[in-house]
C-alpha cells in the first residue's frame, strides 16, 4: 500500500494545451506520467494512475507505506 | 491617456507559505523567466508540485494579471482536488473544463485571486476543515 504522502504530484501545463500528470516516488526516482483526457474527470484519471503506480511501486519492491 | 498596463500586477509573495481552507498550504509559488522545459523536452506554461498537502506552483512569467488570476483559481482547486483521498462531491466530477470554468467564474465575479478569495472558492466547493 503506497502511503500516497510521500508521492509526488506533479500537475503539469503544455504550451501546447495539454495537461500531465506526473506520479513520482523521490526516494528511488521512480515516476508514472499521463496525459490527462479533457473529458474525463481529473480526480478518476488520478485514482486510476495511483493505482498502477502502486503496483509499480510493489512490483519493484518501492512500496513507499 | 495612459496605456491600459498588460502584464501581472498581483503580488505573489502574498501567496507564499500560504495556509488555505481545508488544510492546505501554498508553500511557494514563483513565475519562470526562461522557458519551462521538462526531461522529455515539451515545453509547459505551468507546474503544480503537490506533496500530501502541500502545494508548490511554478507558472511562466508574461501571464496578463487576468490569466494569472485565473491560473490561480485553476491550480488551486485543481490541486486540493488531487491531494486529498476523497475530495467533496463538488469536485469529484470535473474534468478539466470544469475546473477551467470554475476559476473563470470567481476572477469575473470576485476578481483578481487573493488568499481570501481562494480560501472561498475551496470553501464554495465543498472542502472542510483547516
Amino acid at each position: 500500500m503506497v502511503d500516497r504522502d510521500k508521492i509526488q504530484f506533479d500537475l503539469i501545463k503544455l504550451a501546447n494545451g495539454e495537461r500531465i500528470l506526473r506520479l513520482t516516488e523521490p526516494q528511488s526516482g521512480l515516476s508514472l506520467e499521463k496525459k490527462l483526457a479533457p473529458a474525463d474527470a481529473v480526480v478518476r484519471q488520478k485514482e486510476k494512475l495511483l493505482s498502477a503506480f502502486e503496483a509499480a511501486l510493489a512490483r519493484a519492491g518501492l512500496s513507499a507505506a | 491617456m495612459l496605456p491600459r498596463l498588460n502584464f501581472a500586477v498581483i503580488d505573489l509573495r502574498q501567496f507564499k507559505n500560504l495556509w488555505l481552507h481545508g488544510g492546505f498550504i501554498l508553500k511557494d509559488i514563483a513565475l519562470a523567466d526562461d522557458p519551462i522545459v521538462d526531461a522529455l523536452g515539451r515545453e509547459a506554461i505551468g507546474q503544480t508540485r503537490i506533496i500530501a498537502r502541500e502545494f508548490r506552483l511554478l507558472i511562466r512569467s508574461g501571464l496578463s494579471e487576468k490569466e494569472l488570476s485565473i491560473t490561480l483559481y485553476h491550480e488551486i482547486l485543481e490541486a486540493a482536488s488531487v491531494a486529498i483521498a476523497n475530495p467533496p462531491a463538488g469536485v469529484v466530477d470535473f474534468n478539466e473544463a470544469d475546473f477551467e470554468r470554475a476559476a473563470r467564474d470567481p476572477h469575473e465575479r470576485w476578481g483578481d485571486a487573493s488568499p481570501a478569495k481562494l480560501d472561498l472558492l475551496l470553501q464554495f466547493h465543498g472542502f472542510r476543515g483547516q
